[in-house]
């Protein structure tokens, strides 16, 4: 996470802000050169905001690999397509199916680039904390909190489990059937466990003032600055005109 | 008055058939430390619990009986708000992460947090029990990625932050090694030295005699004796109630029936040592 | 002002059972994914929740998890529908007793297919042109190869997956709910329809009684360190 990046640094809501914006644009762009731009546009705030290499990959692993399928899918087996470019074996290119990848595939990586450039700018803890103070219940941000913690916490234990269940010899490897047998073993213990914590954890939140009536103080608070609602103003603007724009577009 | 009363308190949880406690009557004065024993089962758990004021809200069951705590029913405080007065401490030390906050400053300063204190206030006394619980240096770290030892130092200090007058402290260490058992036992100690009213749980019985000053003995969930600590740890016959003795007590019981018995009531080595030279001429040195 | 703290205290049990069953969900995803088994098993922890809490807790559960997945891949956003809809279904065959007997949890595990099913469908045709990362879309496009449409490829090749992963993991979650002890279940909405009332007799008599009382929910713990 970059430290004294301007973009970086703005409050959570207006980053998110944004990134609902750019979905919003990236669904009502009209073709692909367009969306193109939108997705050059993700790319150029992303190295603006000092994450392009975690973006890109990020993008390419996920959205990335979605584009390449339905890529192939909708180029091969778009129904009725009337201009076919070439055929080998049983199948045949689709100039419609690749179109049609094209425009959904953009759309699809201006989308959830703008989501992942947003989780990639922004501390977790820090969006958390801004939605409760937009009105959230600190009762939620708890159960988000927790879950981030928890998560990483299981998954070194289930992977303890499995290390413990290989060093007896137990196949990890080989057919689907003796790779599901491992599934169960590992599984049940470790579920098992963490819901008998939860009883005790509740107790832990008692002991700490979670139900108390009071109106809780943060710590590690976060406050919008005046930059914040430049860009605020900003990017309603952007909006506003690219909306306006594409209105002019239909009347035309 | 005493500070916290048990007035003739049975107690069943749900589902099962017979109370955890029966027909307990107890008085807890305020500034002492008061020793819990008894063999498992036999309601320590459960008498935590009733003062800490989870049962009944949290564990439901049917509880008869009353608990006054500092003049009024338990019942009649605000539960939510109870965590500020007495202090809840367990065996488990992961179970006792909250998981709501990501470094070990910020989930000792939680309970500060919810209880709505000015920041500045928060970060001067997190540093400060940071300094009396010796985690000083874990400030950053994870707490889910701490030894077990060191979770329960910061469970310990996310209690004792909260400045409550009480402490309800189960079994801290059965899941410690001697050398984390004893830096907590120093927390406690420390606490005692603060005037705090403190309930333990404790099956270490060398502990007991040494840090505590009076003994709260249950068997089957029926109050044995309550007294000051030699006067109970001394009593050779609650080893037929499944409770555990110190070892000077044993060896003044076994000395005393081959015809040889000690003077007064010794129930740690350093104080048996002394009578042992002096009346029997032990060779032993004082510890 | 008593009763609604009563209630609070209860549903702080299921606000506690929220994380550890995303937990679940996810975990449970990688797992098949590691071990790289052919069927989704992400809705072991939503399925869960219905079991003991009921239709919105276990809606909430599965659309936090396909959120808080999102965060790396937001491409599993859009499926967070089908999560709700899965929760929703699974909440309401609990309440109406569907995960009790081996039968019923078949049934159970086929209705919660076709939910799956049918909500999945058209986000992996409409949003996504038929693709849905992982070993399903290219059963699908298998299909389409021998001239199915997009829709019925993928309708079909969702109909088995989801089925059989959904009644393994009813089964799953049968298991663990099996496994709570009848103390720990009683602080769940549903917890009493898993109680037998031979086993609620037998508790209290044992002489371990006292004791499990002693240590309310440290039984069968792991190490807590790694």
């Amino acid at each position: 996470m970059p430290g004294h990046n301007v973009i970086a640094n703005l409050y959570p809501l207006t980053k998110f802000y944004m990134a609902v914006v750019l979905m919003a644009v990236s669904f009502m762009l009209p073709g692909i050169a367009s969306k193109l731009i939108c997705f050059l546009f993700i790319n150029a705030l992303a190295a603006a905001s000092g994450v392009w290499s975690v973006f890109i990959r990020r993008e390419l692993e996920t959205v990335g690999v979605l584009f390449l399928i339905l890529f192939v899918i909708q180029t091969l087996f778009y129904p009725d397509a009337r201009r076919i470019l070439f055929t080998f074996w049983i199948f045949s290119v689709k100039y419609e199916g690749i179109m049609f990848a094209l425009n959904l595939g953009l759309m699809l990586l201006c989308a959830g680039g703008s989501l992942i450039w947003f989780f990639a700018v922004t501390k977790q803890k820090d969006f958390v904390l801004s939605l409760e103070k937009a009105g959230m219940s600190p009762k939620a941000s708890y159960v988000v909190l927790s879950t981030l913690q928890i998560v990483p916490v299981l998954r070194r234990k289930s992977k303890t489990i499995m290390n413990a269940q290989r060093a007896r010899g137990v196949e990890t490897e080989g057919g689907v059937l003796t790779r599901a047998k491992v599934f169960l073993p590992t599984m049940i213990p470790l579920v098992l466990s963490s819901i008998a914590g939860t009883e005790e954890r509740a107790l832990t939140l008692e002991a700490r003032g979670f139900s108390s009536s009071r109106t809780p103080t943060h710590l590690e608070d976060i406050k919008a600055t005046p930059a914040d609602k430049v860009a605020v103003i900003l990017i309603t603007v952007a909006f506003v005109a690219l909306i306006a724009g594409r209105m002019a577009l239909w009347l035309i | 008055m005493a500070y916290i009363e048990l007035k003739d308190v049975t107690y069943t949880y749900p589902l099962a058939d017979r109370p955890s406690l029966s027909h307990v009557d107890l008085k807890i004065e305020k500034g002492r430390f008061y020793a819990v024993i008894g063999a498992n089962g036999s309601g320590k758990t459960t008498l935590c619990n009733l003062i800490r004021g989870f049962i009944p809200e949290f564990y439901q069951g049917e509880l008869l009986g009353e608990v006054i705590f500092d003049g009024k029913p338990l019942s009649e405080y605000d539960s939510g708000d109870l965590a500020w007065r007495i202090g809840y401490i367990f065996q488990n030390p992961f179970n006792q992460i909250t998981g709501a906050r990501d470094t070990v400053f910020a989930e000792i300063a939680y309970g500060l947090e919810n209880m709505g204190l000015p920041v500045c206030q928060i970060r001067e006394r997190v540093n400060s029990v940071m300094e009396t619980t010796g985690i000083a240096d874990l400030k950053d770290k994870n707490p889910f990625e701490l030894s077990g030892g060191q979770q329960q130092r910061v469970a310990f200090a996310s209690v004792l932050v909260l400045e409550p007058d009480v402490f309800v402290i189960d079994e801290p260490t059965s899941q410690l090694d001697p050398r984390e058992t004893k830096r907590v036992f120093d927390i406690i100690d420390g606490m005692k030295a603060m005037g705090k009213t403190i309930i333990l749980v404790e099956h270490k019985m060398e502990l007991v005699a040494r840090y505590c000053d009076e003994v709260i003995v249950l068997s089957n969930g029926k109050l044995v004796c309550t007294g000051e600590k030699h006067d109970i740890l001394s009593r050779v016959e609650l080893l037929d109630d499944g409770v555990m003795l110190p070892q000077a007590v044993l060896l003044a019981d076994t000395l005393r029936k081959q015809g040889r018995p000690i003077q007064g009531n010794p129930i740690t080595l350093s104080e048996i040592l002394p009578l042992l030279s002096k009346q029997i001429g032990f060779a032993g040195k004082e510890g | 002002m008593k009763k609604a703290n009563k209630r609070s205290k209860l549903s702080l049990m299921v606000l506690l059972l929220i994380p550890v069953a995303i937990a679940i969900n996810i975990v449970g995803g990688q797992l098949t994914s590691v071990l790289k088994l052919p069927l989704d098993m992400d809705t072991i922890g939503v399925i869960l929740v219905g079991a003991l809490v009921g239709p919105i807790p276990a809606a909430i559960t599965g659309v936090l998890t396909n959120l808080i997945n999102g965060i790396f891949d937001p491409t599993l956003i859009p499926y967070a529908i089908c999560a709700f809809f899965i929760g929703l279904a699974a909440g309401l065959l609990a309440k109406y007793n569907m995960m009790t007997k081996v039968w019923k949890l078949i049934v159970s595990g086929i209705v919660l297919g076709l939910v799956g099913t049918i909500t999945a469908t058209p986000i992996t045709v409409f949003f996504f042109g038929g693709a849905s990362g992982g070993g399903a879309s290219m059963i699908a496009a298998g299909l389409m190869a021998t001239g199915q449409k997009i829709l019925t490829s993928v309708l079909s090749v969702y109909i088995v997956t989801e089925s059989a992963g959904k009644i393994l993991s009813v089964f799953i979650a049968w298991l663990i709910v099996k496994a709570i002890p009848a103390r720990s279940l009683i602080k769940y909405p549903f917890g009493d329809k898993y109680i037998k009332k031979k086993v609620a007799k037998t508790i209290g008599q044992g002489p371990s009684q006292d004791s499990a009382a002693d240590a309310p929910a440290s039984a069968g713990l792991p190490s807590s360190e790694d």
